[in-house]
């Protein structure tokens, strides 16, 4: 998605380079003509929204990008990237517009739920930058940041309203990565598996159901690291030699949760 | 999007020029929805839903699955590179994307259709 966006930024005046660039990404199509979202049909309906953005990465004219997504349950529905409209000055600052952004969709996806009969409040906003967290926070304007426009500090009023929460999250258990800066194939995995994109072709259905599940909710270091290695067929042979065992660990995860 | 509630149930039909998905947390209003509109307009049931708008939608017991299969193979074959080898990543982490003034150019009408 952001490697889309970054080569069409230079549609106006393509060279050589431009085009190496989309290649690469037709190829990696080709690699992942099966994959696709996968929306487990048992997953509670809890929204989250994850906010993350790179400072300064846009060589041109040293603009940010802010990537957001949003999960209900363990489903992906909503994700954006997109090149901020001013330049930032710190990452701090480039993190709490994009929280901003990510804020404004969580208002969105709540009053579509709303006409769905589902109400929330105090929707988890996760983002991995302490200091933006505080600014959101903190009504005090120090010299850093009395400059940011009013328009970014609307997420202070929601937060103050008990609309949305922000919370921390540590940079590798971050997904909306993915949509603001090119990863290495570990960290590409393991936020594609986070966010429920899978290639059906792996996948038996039921374990992949498992699986995902598993991820999300323990975290726990080893399914992480081999999630994170590209070992993943390694890992599903080993996944089913064990599945017994994980199947029922995972039943009564499921049934702490919805009972 | 037009969404009807029945005490506890519920039935959402959203319209796409000349597209309608509906789903329904009772069966019964599904099948009610369909004889009325049948009976109104003059249109065919397509069934259990398996693309909508370009993607592919899989259904099952223990979720949905949603993909664009048949849209990368167009893709691919409308620029000749279903042969070529896969990435595995969709950039390289050091690609700096610039406007590379100095670089050869392309010829851009060669891509337009």
């Amino acid at each position: 998605m952001f490697d889309v966006c970054l080569c069409a930024r230079f549609q106006s005046c393509p060279k050589e380079s431009h085009l190496k660039a989309a290649k690469r990404i037709l190829k990696y199509m080709k690699g992942t003509i099966s994959m696709g979202l996968w929306y487990p049909s048992l997953s509670a309906i809890h929204l989250v929204g994850y906010s993350d953005s790179d400072f300064a990465g846009f060589k041109l004219n040293r603009k940010s990008t802010s990537g957001t997504c949003h999960l209900l349950g363990s489903s992906l529905i909503s994700w954006h990237s997109k090149k901020q409209a001013c330049v930032a000055l710190s990452t701090a600052e480039a993190e709490y517009i994009a929280a901003g952004s990510c804020c404004a969709q969580i208002l969105w996806i709540n009053q579509q739920l709303e006409d769905f009969g589902v109400k929330m409040s105090k929707v988890p906003l996760l983002c991995d930058n302490t200091s933006a967290i505080n600014l959101t926070k903190n009504h005090i304007q120090h010299s850093r940041t009395k400059h940011i426009e009013i328009r970014h500090h609307f997420i202070r009023a929601h937060i103050a309203n008990g609309d949305c929460e922000i919370k921390f999250v540590s940079t590798e258990r971050q997904p909306a990565d993915i949509f603001t800066k090119p990863l290495s194939k570990d960290r590409l995995y393991s936020s594609r598996n986070e966010l429920g994109i899978l290639d059906m072709m792996l996948y038996p259905s039921y374990i992949l159901f498992c699986f995902v599940y598993l991820m999300r909710q323990i975290g726990g270091e080893e399914l992480r690291k081999a999630v994170g290695s590209c070992n993943v067929m390694l890992f599903c042979s080993g996944f089913q030699q064990n599945f017994n065992r994980l199947s029922l660990y995972y039943n009564r995860l499921f049934l702490c949760r919805f009972c | 999007m037009f969404i009807k509630k029945a005490g506890t149930d519920i039935i959402l039909v959203q319209i796409y020029v000349d597209d309608i998905v509906f789903g329904s947390s009772n069966v019964k209003l599904c099948e009610d929805f369909v004889k009325a509109m049948q009976g109104e307009f003059e249109m065919s049931m397509m069934g259990e839903l398996s693309f909508f708008l370009g993607l592919q939608v899989k259904q099952s017991e223990e979720g949905t699955f949603i993909c664009q299969s048949k849209y990368c193979k167009e893709i691919l074959k409308k620029f000749e590179m279903e042969a070529c080898k896969a990435a595995t990543t969709p950039m390289s982490t050091n690609c700096n994307l610039e406007a590379d003034e100095v670089g050869p150019e392309i010829n851009q009408t060669m891509y337009r259709v």
